[in-house]
């Protein structure tokens, strides 16, 4: 279905490294990339959640996909962004290794998530963009994001009972 | 509604449109009519308007409007054949005809049921007539309209406006009650616990005044479903009957909009009526009603402000240093403190804005006191002083509920019986003080009573006998200790629930009331001498004067309401009770809470924090440790941190809801320089962290509830 969505018409895409794979994003959702900038640990909350920063005045959530996705901790670089991206009306900071371009991509070369195995999990993917080269997967941050609340939940209720055991 | 059957709706609609213009008609014609006593033409025209009315109300089959129609015009019939002269009495109480038919003419259009009681009017009709004085001035709101006035008309339709219900609340008592004032009272201060009473009649000043007759009604706003708000009025004595409806007339249309002469406490007939509405508003243009939640986003856009005040001063600095030479930049620095200084007075006004004189919460007090003091049979004195000390009204709300249990205790279990007293060689009468006043910053607000006074052991005893803690915990217990169960949930030392008391608004309440708006609550107690309440409140919401302080590479603000010293412990001075570490705040022992372990170790194994995680040793292992002693009533806590930074007025934001609430983290702010820190939620941390002391110190101690 959602692949289907992907194929009515041309779209462009913020594309990210991570790790060995490129993912992309809806531009749409994108608000603004910014460099990495101290981040302010939120104590007792979920390991992928890097903490807070100040986005000119406003405080907003960071969380690391690389640690979402249970990655290997990437070595900091110059490269490192943060991805702001709109989830439902409340800004949420992604970190990524580096971002490499905006992209416009043709319905034609998206395939269905299935075909291809990736480190995300596959229902969080929208399809798999197919390029002469490359492959770009492209990732429903929404989704990704809404079920971290979640996570959040149980793992932060977790670290209170361990911290109250 | 009784009404002919049929009526069709242009019939109705004909009605309506004809009413209106009648009753606008008389209005006029009324006022005139006082001061043109012999105008013939002016007196048979309003005796012409009164006859249609009765006439055309009656062909509707409103018999309510037909029967005030036919009063008014068999006063007029007299007035015409000059039996009767016109006089202020007249006037009057022609005038509280026509405030009366507007409302019926106002249910009518609404198709909502009328449930004004015209005899009154009726009656003073009639006494109008007959040159006698009007019947028992000393009940006359008791069933007049809820007229509202302009003021009341306003707080209708702010309340319309921010979405709240309004619910009109008709309340009978036993007629034979001798106590109908204070019921009046009790529904009055009921609903102004769960809301807003935009008008009531009898009016607040009538039932203060005691001229209340067997019902009362209120409009009431608030976000509550009628089911709630009748709930608590059902546990009102003496109630036989209690409507709850929706309150239909709209705000948009204020023909109800009377001048004040038409108020329900104006209904003294001294007061004649000649000043038209537009004379009496213009003094109410002096104040602007403004919603809190705008002058809440106005504090907080300045809060914004603030930031990039700081912000912007250090970058002049920075720019001066820089280029000393140019002359713009010396410009910018001028007009920068000159922005600096305006936007400290604009922050400084606004927070004048928000601040209510604590008065508010107090005025109703002496009453409540002195109808308990009545219903238990006490003697009690009360006294009320710094009723002036103003406080941000967002505090001012939260407090309420608090003290009004704080004082019920106080004369309910506190104050003895005048026998008892006399028995303990005490005067007879009790004397019960409520005091607020400001001291360093915050606001202390202080019960205090010369009652029995609350005995530990008591306590003791009652909290093992429900269950609350075992025996054997309870022994280990120190008095001060065994006062703080009072504030566990669900513990009354009251033998029996009485009607006063057992409302179900246990001491936990109140704690966790105070405590939610950054303050705390103290006992001081003495048994046989009294008990006294210490609430410390901070001025504000809006800005939290905090201490900063560092652990590891986050920044933390904890208020300094909470803050009791600073210190350097020597690592000699901390010993272990029990697997807890410990050190002696003032002669007391307090356990000692490391922030670095409780905070940077994550729940789970600690992955990817294991940098920070081995250094903790070495802190532990230091020879000293700056720790920050916190209090939360009488208990001590000591916090250690890495280094003190300094005092900090901040702004609190919240997580936002994606972060959610964190345990131990009110919330966030934003320094000068842009780095964000945490604010600590000091009785979040201290709760949950001497919970695992307690249990750490004895497995069995805490009976699991």
């Amino acid at each position: 279905m959602e692949a289907n969505a992907v194929q009515q018409d041309e779209k462009q895409l913020v594309v990210f490294d991570l790790g060995a794979e490129s993912y992309g994003v809806d531009i749409s959702a994108v608000r603004e990339i910014i460099r990495m900038q101290q981040i302010t640990r939120v104590p007792r909350t979920p390991e992928f959640v890097e903490g807070v920063i100040n986005l000119r005045g406003k405080v907003i959530p960071v969380i690391d996909l690389r640690k979402r996705f249970a990655m290997e901790v990437g070595e900091p670089s110059k490269e490192n962004r943060i991805v702001v991206v709109d989830i439902g009306g409340q800004d949420i900071g992604v970190v990524v290794d580096a971002v490499t371009e905006v992209l416009r991509i043709s319905p034609d070369s998206v395939e269905p998530p299935a075909s291809v195995i990736t480190t995300a999990d596959s229902d969080y993917l929208l399809g798999i963009a197919k390029l002469e080269e490359r492959l770009i997967i492209l990732l429903d941050l929404q989704k990704v994001l809404a079920d971290v609340s979640e996570v959040a939940i149980e793992e932060s209720s977790t670290a209170e009972l361990a911290l109250a055991a | 509604m009784e009404l002919a059957a049929d009526i069709t709706a242009e019939d109705m609609a004909v009605f309506l449109q004809e009413a209106d213009e009648q009753l606008q008609s008389l209005d006029e014609n009324i006022v005139r009519l006082e001061k043109e006593k012999e105008n013939q033409d002016l007196l048979q025209e309003i005796f012409r308007i009164a006859h249609t009315l009765k006439g055309s109300s009656a062909m509707l089959g409103f018999r309510l409007m037909t029967d005030l129609a036919h009063a008014m015009e068999s006063l007029l019939d007299r007035v015409r054949k000059k039996t009767v002269p016109v006089t202020t009495q007249v006037a009057d109480a022609l005038l509280h005809s026509l405030d009366l038919l507007l409302v019926l003419k106002r249910d009518l259009a609404n198709s909502t049921d009328s449930h004004v009681n015209v005899a009154p009017v009726v009656a003073e009709l009639e006494a109008a007539s007959t040159g006698q004085a009007a019947p028992g001035p000393a009940k006359p709101a008791a069933a007049a309209p809820l007229a509202l006035d302009l003021n009341a008309t306003t707080k209708l339709q702010l309340a319309q406006a921010s979405g709240q219900k309004v619910h009109l609340v008709k309340v009978a008592f036993n007629p034979e009650t001798s106590w109908a004032a204070v019921r009046c009272f009790q529904v009055l201060q009921t609903l102004s616990l769960l809301g807003e009473v935009i008008d009531s009649t009898p009016s607040a000043a009538d039932v203060e005044a005691e001229k209340v007759g067997s019902q009362i009604q209120a409009l009431f706003a608030s976000e509550l479903d009628e089911e709630t708000v009748r709930k608590p009025l059902t546990a009102i004595f003496d109630v036989v009957s209690l409507e709850v409806a929706l309150y239909a007339g709209d705000g948009a249309a204020p023909p109800e909009a009377k001048p004040a002469a038409a108020a329900p406490e104006a209904s003294s007939l001294g007061d004649a009526p000649q000043a038209p509405a537009q004379v009496q508003a213009a003094p109410q243009a002096q104040t602007v009603r403004i919603d809190v939640e705008r002058l809440d986003r106005l504090m907080n856009t300045i809060g914004e402000l603030v930031i990039d005040r700081t912000r912007i001063l250090q970058i002049g600095k920075l720019l001066e240093s820089r280029y000393k030479e140019d002359e713009l930049v010396h410009a910018l620095g001028e007009t920068s403190s000159h922005v600096v200084k305006v936007v400290d007075d604009l922050q400084e006004e606004i927070m004048k804005a928000r601040m209510l004189p604590i008065g508010t919460v107090f005025n109703g007090f002496p009453r409540m006191v002195r109808d308990l003091a009545q219903k238990v049979g006490k003697q009690v004195e009360f006294l009320v002083s710094g009723q002036d000390t103003e406080i941000d009204r967002t505090v001012i709300e939260r407090i309420r509920d608090p003290l009004v249990h704080i004082l019920r205790n106080a004369v309910d279990h506190g104050i003895e019986t005048p026998e008892q007293r006399r028995a303990a060689g005490k005067p007879e009468s009790g004397t019960l003080r409520l005091a607020a006043y400001q001291e360093h910053g915050y606001i202390l607000v202080t019960v205090e009573d010369d009652g029995r006074g609350i005995d530990p052991e008591r306590i003791r005893q009652s909290a093992v006998s429900k269950g609350v803690i075992t025996a054997e915990a309870a022994g280990r217990l120190t008095e001060s200790e065994s006062l703080d169960i009072i504030f566990l949930p669900g513990f009354s030392t009251a033998e029996k629930t009485t009607e006063v008391s057992g409302r179900g608004v246990g001491m936990d309440i109140v704690k966790t009331n105070i405590e939610s708006i950054n303050g705390f609550v103290q006992l001081e107690t003495k048994v046989g001498k009294g008990a006294k309440f210490i609430l410390r409140l901070p001025l504000t919401l809006a800005t939290i004067q905090s201490l900063l302080f560092r652990v590891g590479p986050t920044v933390y603000a904890v208020p300094l309401i909470y803050v009791l010293e600073a210190v350097i412990v020597q690592a000699r001075e901390i010993s272990t009770v029990q697997g807890q570490e410990v050190i002696r705040i003032r002669q007391a022992v307090a356990p000692l809470l490391r922030l670095r372990s409780a905070f940077l170790s994550r729940g789970k194994d600690g992955t990817g924090e294991t940098s920070v995680v081995a250094d903790a040793p070495t802190v532990q292992a230091a020879t000293q440790c700056q720790v920050v002693v916190v209090r939360l009533g009488d208990r001590f806590v000591g916090l250690a941190v890495d280094a003190l930074m300094e005092l900090q007025e901040v702004m609190a934001k919240s997580l936002g809801q994606y972060m959610g609430q964190v345990k131990g983290i009110a919330g966030v702010s934003i320094l000068g320089d842009g780095q964000v820190v945490l604010i600590l939620d000091v009785p979040s941390l201290i709760n949950t962290f001497l919970a695992n002391g307690v249990r750490k110190a004895g497995r069995s101690g805490v009976a699991s509830a």
